[in-house]
Parts: structure tokens; sequence; C-alpha cells
């Protein structure tokens, strides 16, 4: 009851307080940038950054979170309709969504996206919304250890998922954390690695790391490479949306209820992104739906297990943020970035006073609308959204750059902050070029002050014992977890070699 | 995750797509029984570990940096060069697996130098997305976009904004391969103005100015747009 009196009041403080425009402002920016490829949602978050400077909190991360939301959803107009997947996370639509298409029926794969994307979005942030106070009282009872332990499960699931190659994801991991301890130490007041530049003494801002590596990095990595052919865009098509019946929703209940358990729970595990999330689920229809065999020749179940995946992937990444202040993805540490430049620290404190705990609410609630919203607006603009993809890539190349360089500055009037941005987009475009994963970097900038302070304290109340990680149920819990991340890929990896090994025996 | 740069059009063809014949959650490489037998040239495997002997290199220096950290030493407790230290250790270890991947174990899955594109999707967290990266063809204009940028942010304390503004939208826009030169120059005639409307008006930032006589136009520009 206590969840749904907070929800209210967050609902009316949306609409009373005239948010609901940033909400549709979130919408229609996460709608555009995931339409585009290339763009991305994190981009998209990035870019809409420095417009949130002289906003207040609540504003601020509703506009974030409504372009995380529809992020994850717009993406697969394209997909259906040109057959152009605007986010890694929709390219399971080109299998099944293109094909209905193909066949004729555009309206019902459109259709079935938005119903997906309704379901999972609002099955997955109700769930979650009602762990919100569980995992608050629950992180308020976390010791310096347990913290650590906390970050340290993060840190290793965002490796541990981070692709094949384990060790870049680690190299990755590593620079991160040590771009976060640049500048004075916070415990005993020691500059490191500084070099003596007064530019490195207050830190690196994490602002600048995450502008550079997502946005200026892939401009970076755009404008080298041969542009998508956009032709067809120009074609007439039709966008108009038909809706499943209630005997078609329930004859594919399974997959319903499989993906959104799925997405809602998978979104929880840092680093398992919308991507992850979207191709886990397609892959889990395809061994247990009714229709396996016939899945990627254009049926509905291909469209809502990765659609659903996706949107429900938010919700499970938001509410550890808001509850234990963790961001699992490079979406959310810059949702995080703008708690922080705010001067809000996310956490289980958010949930202690009354004031705080409406913000979170608020946040809470705008997810549910900010759901409502993005299936209302790709109903009725679907062709707008689309048309997106009409922008010159080097037009949007140069808009990308201003932005990334004019939001760094606009946070402490420097030029020494655009200078690090291009630092850092060359690195990120180094990182591109040399196929290392930008994730764990990232989270390492985020994450790694908690981490070396959680570190700290626990090593210095506990005479350097390096067992006090380990000895008690809660850090026991994240660091056999953390063990089971590292192992993952391992394990993966070996199965897949064996299983290719003994599928070549077969064929000989 | 991020974006994935520019994304190729995928044979929609169900007979010959991925989810036809195998999981999708299957990393790309896996399947690719070669990968294990043929070896790159070692021109390929240097470039390939080049990153790798970067970093334990970078590593090795600024562990050599973390001991001279200043600090008063208190005797049975860590201090502030501890968890650099550790960070850096484990860099290092992290260096060196991926040299010994590269050189002798010859592991393509580390990098994709020398290896086709598709590798790149999952290695970058995307499972078997693996055709979704077109490879680089222009070089020279990342180059090119990375010197204009830092030309930018030399010429805007001199030329101010506007102008420089001005100046290096139209450099990028070319630079990305768009050859309309009248939309180019309004494009970045009008980006600017909006850029400068947009950041001193809604973010509330003061732009440069720049020296005379250049202030002189950032100046009346600013008076005519009232802001």
């Amino acid at each position: 009851m206590e969840t749904l009196h907070l929800l209210s009041q967050g609902m009316i403080h949306i609409i009373a307080d005239g948010y609901l425009t940033m909400l549709v402002i979130g919408l229609i920016v996460g709608m555009a940038v995931s339409v585009m490829p290339g763009l991305g949602i994190v981009m998209g978050i990035v870019l809409a950054l420095p417009f949130t400077y002289s906003m207040a909190v609540e504003p601020s991360i509703i506009m974030l979170t409504a372009i995380y939301m529809s992020g994850t959803y717009a993406g697969c107009f394209t997909a259906i309709l040109y057959r152009i997947p605007g986010e890694p996370n929709d390219i399971p639509m080109l299998w099944d969504g293109y094909n209905m298409s193909r066949n004729g029926q555009t309206a019902e794969a459109l259709g079935w996206a938005l119903i997906s994307a309704f379901i999972g979005g609002i099955v997955s942030t109700a769930f979650m919304v009602g762990l919100a106070i569980p995992l608050g009282k629950l992180a308020l009872q976390f010791s310096t250890a347990d913290y650590f332990a906390a970050v340290f499960l993060g840190l290793t699931s965002v490796v541990s998922l981070a692709g094949a190659s384990i060790v870049n994801a680690f190299i990755g991991l590593f620079i991160g954390l040590l771009i976060s301890t640049v500048g004075v130490d916070s415990i005993y007041g020691s500059e490191r690695f500084t070099f003596d530049s007064p530019i490195l003494v207050n830190g690196i801002p994490y602002i600048t790391v995450l502008v550079g590596m997502y946005g200026f990095g892939e401009v970076l990595t755009r404008i080298g490479r041969k542009p998508i052919n956009f032709s067809k865009v120009g074609e007439p098509i039709r966008t108009n949306t038909a809706f499943p019946s209630l005997k078609q929703i329930w004859d594919i209940r399974e997959t319903l209820l499989r993906s959104t358990v799925l997405g809602t729970l998978l979104g929880i595990v840092p680093g398992a992104g919308a991507t992850v999330t979207s191709f886990i689920a397609y892959g889990i229809e395809k061994q247990y739906s009714k229709r396996r065999d016939l899945l990627g020749s254009g049926l509905p179940e291909g469209i809502v297990a990765p659609q659903i995946g996706s949107t429900a992937s938010v919700a499970g990444h938001m509410v550890p943020l808001l509850t234990l202040g963790i961001p699992g993805s490079g979406a959310t540490a810059i949702i995080l970035a703008a708690f922080l430049l705010h001067g809000v620290q996310p956490g289980p404190l958010l949930l202690s006073t009354a004031q705080s705990k409406l913000t979170v609410y608020t946040i809470f609630a705008s997810m549910f609308m900010a759901v409502v919203g993005m299936c209302l607006l790709s109903f009725l603009w679907i062709r707008v959204v689309v048309r997106v993809l009409s922008i010159p890539p080097a037009v949007l190349a140069a808009v990308v750059i201003m932005f990334s360089l004019l939001g760094t500055y606009a946070n402490r009037n420097s030029i020494s902050d655009m200078m690090l941005i291009v630092v850092f987009g060359a690195l990120g475009y180094a990182f591109e070029k040399f196929k290392f994963p930008i994730s764990p970097l990232v989270l390492g900038v985020v994450l790694g002050p908690l981490a070396e302070s959680s570190f700290m304290q626990t090593m210095i109340s506990h005479d350097n014992d390096f067992t006090a990680f380990f000895n008690g149920p809660i850090r026991g819990t994240f660091m056999a977890l953390s063990l089971a991340a590292l192992l993952f890929p391992v394990v993966r990896n070996s199965l897949s070699r064996r299983k290719s090994s003994m599928s070549q025996t077969v064929s000989d | 995750m991020p974006h994935l740069g520019y994304i190729r059009e995928v044979d929609p063809d169900p007979m010959s797509a991925p989810p036809q014949h195998e999981a999708p959650i299957a990393p790309a490489h896996d399947a690719d029984p070669e990968r294990q037998t043929v070896r790159r040239p070692l021109r390929t495997r240097l470039l390939a570990g080049a990153p790798y002997i970067i970093t334990v290199v970078a590593a090795v220096l600024l562990l050599t940096k973390a001991r001279q950290f200043e600090f008063d030493r208190v005797p049975g407790r860590i201090g502030p060069d501890a968890w650099p230290k550790l960070v850096l250790l484990l860099t290092i270890m992290a260096g060196v697996w991926g040299i010994l991947k590269t050189f002798l174990f010859d592991d393509a899955s580390s990098n994709g130098v020398g290896k086709q594109a598709d590798l790149t999707a999952s290695d970058a967290g995307q499972p078997d997305v693996a055709y979704i990266d077109e490879p680089e063809i222009h070089p020279a204009r990342v180059w090119a976009a990375l010197a204009g940028t830092l030309a930018y942010l030399w010429i805007l304390h001199y030329l101010g904004f506007f102008i420089s503004t001005f100046i290096f939208l139209a450099f990028v826009i070319y630079t990305g391969g768009y050859r309309r030169f009248t939309w180019l120059f309004f494009i970045s005639l009008f980006g600017s103005l909006f850029f400068m409307t947009i950041f001193v008006r809604v973010v509330y930032v003061s732009l440069p100015i720049g020296i005379e006589p250049f202030s002189t136009v950032s100046l009346a520009l600013l008076a005519i747009l009232n802001l």
C-alpha cells in the first residue's frame, strides 16, 4: 500500500509540477536516437545531459530515463520497416519483424512490437518498484565490506558479459579504475597521477570520460566508415499499427511470461543490457517455443521475445541504481552522473526521508508514464520518427561533436575539459578499433571511487585483513556470485569450443 | 550497451539467418574451427599485440610513479598508493595475458586485428551480431576530425565561439563527406547560431567571445539575438 501511495504521489508531482514536458521530450529524443543507427541510447543520454544542469533533479532524471526507456523500443520501427536495426538490441527484429513486414503484415508486426514493449515495460517496472523498499532496507544493513563486494559483483559481471575477449574487458575495467584515482585522494589528501598538471589535480570528471568515449569517440569511429545506404527511407511505406486480438495474445502467453521474467531478472545483472537480454530472450524462444522450427520466418513470438526483453531490462537496471547506488550499464552510469551533478547520491539513504523518497517514487511513476507515453507516441508518429534517417551522417557527426564539447564545457566552463574530451574520444576510437569494450572502462570510472573508499575503509577497520571481504553472509554471497561471474565466460567458451569441435567431428 | 557504429543491412532470408541454424547467443567466432589452426603473420600479430604491450609498459611506468606518492605514512595502515598499485598489478597481469594469447596461442579473439569483421560484434559484447560493423575505409577522415577539433579548441579563444564554430562545423561536415556546398554553408551558419542560442539561453553558459576584432562580431551577435 505504501508503494501505491507513493507512486500516486509521484504521478501527481509529475503532472502538477510540469515534469510531463520533460518526459515527452525525453521520449521523443530517445526514439530519434534509437532509430538512427550509430547514435544509440547511451549517446542520446550523454547528449541530453548538459540540458539537465540547470534543472532540478526530478525533471533531469525523468528526461534521461524516458530517453533510456523509449530508446529500447523505437529502433524496432526501422528494423521492421526498412531492415535497418536502429540499436543492436533490434537485430532479432530483422528475423521475424522484417519477415512479417515482407509477408504483408507490417501493421501486425508493429502492433506486436508495441504490445510487447508495453507489457515488458509495465510488468518489469511494477515488479522492480515492488522490490525497491525491501532492497533499500537490505542495503541499509550493508557494511563497507558488503558495499565493496556489491560493487565488485557489478564490475565482474560487466567484465564477464563484455563478450568473447575477457582480457580486453579486464584491461578496460582497470584503466577505468585507474582514471578514477587521478587527483587528490580523499583520505590522505595525497596527489596521485597528476604529473604536476593543474588540470588533473581535481581529478578527471567522469562526465568527460563518458562524453568523450561514447560521444566524440563514436563520431570518430563512424566518420571513418562507409555510410549506410538509406535510400529506401524515401520509399512510400505503410506505418499504421494493427493490434493483436486478446486471443492472439493469449495464444503466446508462454512467450510473454518467459520473456518478461527473463528481461526483468537479466536487467538486474550488471552488464546485461537491452542487447544481451534481447538476444537471450530470442535464443530461449528458439529453444522452447512451440513453433521454434518456424521462428525466423515471421512469427509474432520472434518480435515479442526480444522486444519484451529489451524494454523489461530498463526497470531491472534503474531500481538497483536508485536503491543501491550501483549502475549496471552505460546508460545508468550516466543517469548516476546526472544525480551526482545535482548533489544527490542514489542509494539506500535516498529512501530514508519523506522528501527523497518522493523523488525516487516520482522517477518510478515517470517510468510507468514513459511506457504508456512511448506506446502512444509510436502509435501516432512512426512516420515522423523514421524520417530522422534522412539527416546526412556528416551533419549528424558535427552536431554530436558540438554537443559533446559544449556539454562538457558547460559543466565547469573549462576549455581543459574539452581537451580531455578529445583525449578520451581518441581513446574511445582506439577501443573500438582494437575491439576493447567501452562499458567496463566507463563503469570502472564511475564505480572506482566507491570501490576504493569501501576497500580502504574495510582494510583500515579490519587491520589489513583481506578475509574481511568474505566472512559475512551478504559479502560472502556477493563474492561467490562474483566468482561465478568470472568463471561464466571461461565455462561458456570451453563449452562452445567443445560443441563446435563435436559438430566438426560429426560433419567429418 | 553502447552503439555499434554503422549497422549494415542484414540478410533477412530466414534460411540464411543465424537463428535458423544455431542458437543466437553463441559468439560468432566460436563456430569457426579454423581460428585455432590458422596462424596470422607476425606483423599482424605484432599489431594485434600492440595494445597489450602499450598497456603493460604504461602500467609499469605508472607503478613507478605510484611508489613516489607523497603522504604521511601511518605504521600498519595502507596508504593512498595501495589501491592504485593493486589495480596496476592487475593491469600488468591482464596485459601479459593478452600478450601471451596474441603471440603464443595466436588467439584472434583477443582483438580484431588481422581477422575479418565477424569478430567485432561479439567482442563488443553483442553476441552473434557479427555482421553489423562496417570496416573503416576512411582513416584519414578520422585524423582530420581529431586535428580539426584540436584546432577548433585552439582558435576558440581568439576568434570567439560564433566564428570558430561556423568554421569548425563546415570543416567537420565537409570531412564527413558532405559536398552540397550551399547547404553546407547554411547548416554551419545556422548551426553555430543554434548552439550559441541553446547554450546561452537554456544551459546558461558564457561562451568565449574572442579577441578584437572578433569579439566585436560576437558581442554584436549576442545583442542582436538578445542573449
